[in-house]
């Protein structure tokens, strides 16, 4: 197996604004063509993140290094024009006094633009519309000529803030595909920031899951929903739940039964732990002696979600099939799914 | 915080600061070393009477302008009013007529034996018509010429009042006239105390009209004392003057403070409302006309009257294109200077939010209370001390108008700046441009629109400016402001009306550029 080269290192980085520690300790590291979610709610450091080793931000500690050259530490920074990176922003930031044509070679050095224009306008399907200005341009549009323009100084990494988050629900999709394809087939390193998970785990080789300031786990999209390393990844990953178990010779008991482990020995017999439960992992059977009650039913067209009623009184989400005759009030009863394994936490 | 302020912003703005805050410096310690006599003369009773006949021609210019003001903005903005634009743009043009040439009309005009006494007089058996000058004659000069000050700041906020309060204020069952005193003149306060502030300083600085019109306010008392000699007497005095501005300053802001609740946002595409004026239609339309008539065409149809005489008499017999060049130069001179430091100083307040930034934000802010009078007597002072080759030089003039012209080159250039996405300038660098070479291929031209208002004010101010040219331009330097200041004052009626046309020519090309301007504003 060929090693692949490192694009972007950072070491113990941190930046605080007066009281509020935005980056805390974070490291990371990417690899060429690689492309990193960083997913996390609003205000827990990521825009910061981005922001320190785009330049635009000085980091108080630590270490960034761009294609093995140390690029920020406590005696070098190197300012942002000089670290062949690129940049889309929430907002797009495109000049509004200049065409799609003069935005999207606005930073171009080399001697061939037709050539590059042209490529680029294909790439981002922007032909056509060289000559209009970003204010007659639409969201998704706009969302484009900002990708072709970073596209078109060939940075070695794209740092993305929040790409998707101002265009509407029915452009995102057809918008997150596009970037996909475009990152792929332009096989440049790209972080992107967002709070979306389905985003994250969709366009990103690996996701970053990031809370008040720190990484909570690196990893890629499956292993997080399926292996969170804490609570709140669990949380951050997924529609996520917890009921309470005891642990016993390898598996947990609660008061669904007995459920399986992923990591069976990762805790000794006895202990009291949260199991965390995603909506698919339970199968629901009508029963006249269940002991659960269903209380409501959300229907999203995709999907029915139902809120079930515990023994102990807790609600828990599961998703039933599309075509169901659950209605409030019917007496069930969950099972675990044959395959699942659970994922178990300390309170 | 400092240390992330480029150097090009940081040393022009700490340069403008101390040319702003010198001139005041040196006058306050003029007054201080001033010795025990000059003090008991400052004590008298004549003292006292100017700051009274000064405030009392700021209040009565104040009421008088709201008077004309207040409904020819409703009538402009909110109604069906006929010949809205043209309206618009003829109250808003008496700016382009400088104060002592609108004295020089008015004295020729309505003198007890003047033109307007010759007219009725073949009419009516009359000796002669009420003496104007002095107060009446300078409150009813400056109203007329100042009003739109007023006028513009009123029209700018109605015309961003959101439609919506008015719409929900209709459903719920207020008619036309209910909306106006309910809805919209609430809405105007803090416009309208900002309009009177701007018109009192304007009024409380005026030294062409006053001085012409014979009425012993501060400026006029200033430039007596400066003229005789009396240079601690005249720095006390602009002190003084320094002092009562500064307080309406502060009285303006602290009244408005309580106003800030009022949100004024961005109104778009969303149409106006417009109330219907019906039978009152003849009778508005009047008001406007009347208006026109007294603050325009009376004074531009008696100094035709004057040019057409002069060249019959043979007293005009060529243009002396000297003053013109000069005003031009001048001008030209002053837009540059006070273009190249107002830019980093915007940055300054806007971009890089510092301690010394909030500092040099209130010290320019000084410039706007110290009127003309006083920072042309303080750099006079400066000068003298310093001598060759600065005293009586252009650079002093040009000094002078820069700290007269900032603060309204200020305004445009500093909201324009607000408007644009600081994103952009990061974009630049990500797209690997250094920081300034950011700011000047991306903020710059996106700042542009704001950079030609601000200019065409400058200019335009520049070529009306009257004391401190008189105090500061160098020998055998006339300008147009001079000659028809001192033609005027030597009764040379006739030679004066040609410089005064060409000023206001020039000055409505230029107050055109900005009215044009001001209304593309893009985003």
């Amino acid at each position: 197996m060929i090693k692949k080269q490192t694009v972007i290192s950072c070491k113990n980085l941190s930046k605080s604004f007066s009281s509020t520690l935005a980056v805390n300790n974070v490291s990371l590291e990417l690899f060429e063509g690689e492309t990193l979610g960083v997913l996390g709610s609003s205000g827990c450091g990521k825009t910061t993140l981005l922001r320190l080793i785009a330049g635009l931000e000085t980091p108080d500690k630590g270490e960034i290094q761009i294609s093995n050259s140390i690029v920020q530490n406590s005696e070098i920074h190197i300012p942002t024009h000089k670290r062949n990176l690129g940049m889309v922003f929430q907002d797009y930031a495109l000049f509004p006094h200049m065409t799609v044509k003069q935005n999207i070679l606005f930073g171009h050095q080399t001697e061939n633009k037709t050539t590059t224009l042209k490529h680029l306008l294909e790439l981002t399907r922007l032909n056509g519309l060289a000559d209009r200005f970003p204010n007659e341009l639409s969201g998704g549009q706009q969302q484009r000529v900002a990708l072709a323009r970073t596209l078109a100084t060939t940075p070695e990494l794209i740092l993305m803030d929040e790409p998707l988050s101002n265009l509407d629900a029915s452009l995102r999709k057809d918008v997150r595909n596009e970037i996909n394809e475009i990152l792929v087939s332009s096989k440049t390193a790209c972080i992107f920031v967002t709070h979306d998970k389905e985003e994250a785990f969709t366009i990103s080789d690996r996701v970053a899951v990031m809370d008040q300031g720190k990484i909570e786990q690196l990893d890629p999209p499956d292993k997080i929903y399926f292996w969170p390393e804490s609570k709140k990844v669990a949380i951050l990953g997924g529609t996520c739940e917890f009921i309470p178990g005891v642990i016993e010779q390898k598996i947990v008991k609660t008061i669904l039964g007995d459920l399986p482990l992923r990591k069976p020995n990762e805790f000794e017999n006895g202990t009291e732990v949260s199991v965390a439960t995603r909506p698919t992992d339970f199968e629901i059977t009508v029963s006249p002696n269940g002991r659960c009650i269903v209380v409501d039913k959300k229907f999203t067209g995709d999907e029915n979600m139902f809120s079930i009623q515990l023994p102990t009184g807790e609600h828990l989400q599961c998703k039933h099939k599309i075509h169901t005759s659950l209605f409030s009030g019917l007496k069930v009863n969950l099972t675990a799914n044959p395959h699942t394994k659970f994922n178990t936490f300390l309170p | 915080m400092i240390k992330n302020t480029p150097y090009w912003v940081l040393i022009p703005s700490s340069i403008l600061t101390t040319i702003i805050i010198a001139p005041l410096l040196y006058l306050i310690l003029k007054s201080i070393t001033a010795n025990s006599d000059i003090w008991e003369w400052i004590f008298r009773w004549q003292t006292l009477l100017i700051i009274v006949r000064s405030l009392a021609l700021v209040a009565t210019v104040s009421v008088i302008s709201l008077i004309i003001a207040l409904p020819l903005s409703i009538l402009t903005t909110k109604t069906d009013l006929p010949f809205k634009s043209i309206f618009t743009i003829s109250h808003a043009l008496p700016l382009v007529i400088p104060s002592y040439v609108g004295a020089y009309l008015f004295m020729t005009a309505f003198s007890p034996k003047g033109l307007f006494y010759k007219f009725i007089s073949n009419y009516f058996e009359i000796n002669s018509i009420p003496n104007l000058y002095g107060f009446w004659g300078a409150a009813i000069v400056l109203s007329l010429l100042n009003f739109p000050y007023l006028f513009l700041t009123l029209r700018a906020t109605l015309i961003r009042i959101d439609p919506e309060i008015e719409e929900s204020a209709k459903l719920l069952g207020l008619n036309d006239f209910s909306i106006i005193y309910k809805i919209i003149l609430p809405q105007l306060k803090p416009a309208i105390f900002s309009g009177i502030l701007i018109i009192s300083l304007y009024t409380l600085s005026d030294f062409g009209a006053v001085s012409l019109l014979r009425f012993k306010t501060f400026t006029w008392a200033i430039f007596l004392e400066y003229e005789t000699g009396g240079s601690h007497s005249a720095a006390i005095l602009s002190v003084g003057l320094f002092i009562i501005a500064m307080k309406l300053i502060i009285l303006e802001a602290l009244v408005n403070k309580n106003f800030r609740y009022h949100s004024i946002k961005s109104v778009g595409q969303k149409k106006p409302l417009i109330l219907k004026l019906n039978k009152f239609k003849i009778p508005c339309i009047f008001l406007c006309l009347i208006v026109f008539t007294f603050s325009l065409l009376v004074p531009i149809s008696v100094l035709s009257f004057w040019l057409v005489r002069g060249i019959y008499h043979g007293e005009i017999v060529s243009i002396d294109y000297l003053p013109i060049f000069n005003s031009i130069y001048i001008s030209m001179l002053t837009t540059i200077t006070v273009i190249l430091f107002a830019i980093p100083l915007s940055f300054l307040t806007i971009r890089y939010k510092s301690i010394l930034g909030k500092i040099l934000e209130r010290l320019s802010f000084i410039g706007f209370a110290l009127p003309t009078i006083s920072v042309s007597l303080g750099l006079v002072y400066i000068g003298a001390r310093i001598g060759s080759p600065i005293y009586q030089s252009t650079l002093m003039l040009i000094i002078g108008c820069l700290i007269l012209c900032l603060p309204v080159a200020l305004g445009p250039i500093k909201s324009r700046l607000l408007q644009i996405n600081p994103n952009l300038e990061d974009a630049g660098k990500t797209l690997g441009f250094s920081n300034i070479i950011s700011t000047f291929r991306i903020t710059l031209p996106i700042l542009r629109p704001g950079l030609v208002m601000s200019s065409s004010l400058v200019f335009f101010v520049t070529m009306k400016e009257l004391p401190a040219v008189l105090f500061l331009s160098p020998l055998n330097f006339p300008t147009l402001s001079t000659r028809i200041w001192s033609y005027t004052s030597e009764a040379f009626f006739a030679k004066a009306a040609v410089p005064s046309l060409i000023l206001i020519f020039c000055s409505s090309i230029i107050f055109a550029i900005f009215l044009y301007k001001s209304k593309l504003d893009f985003s």
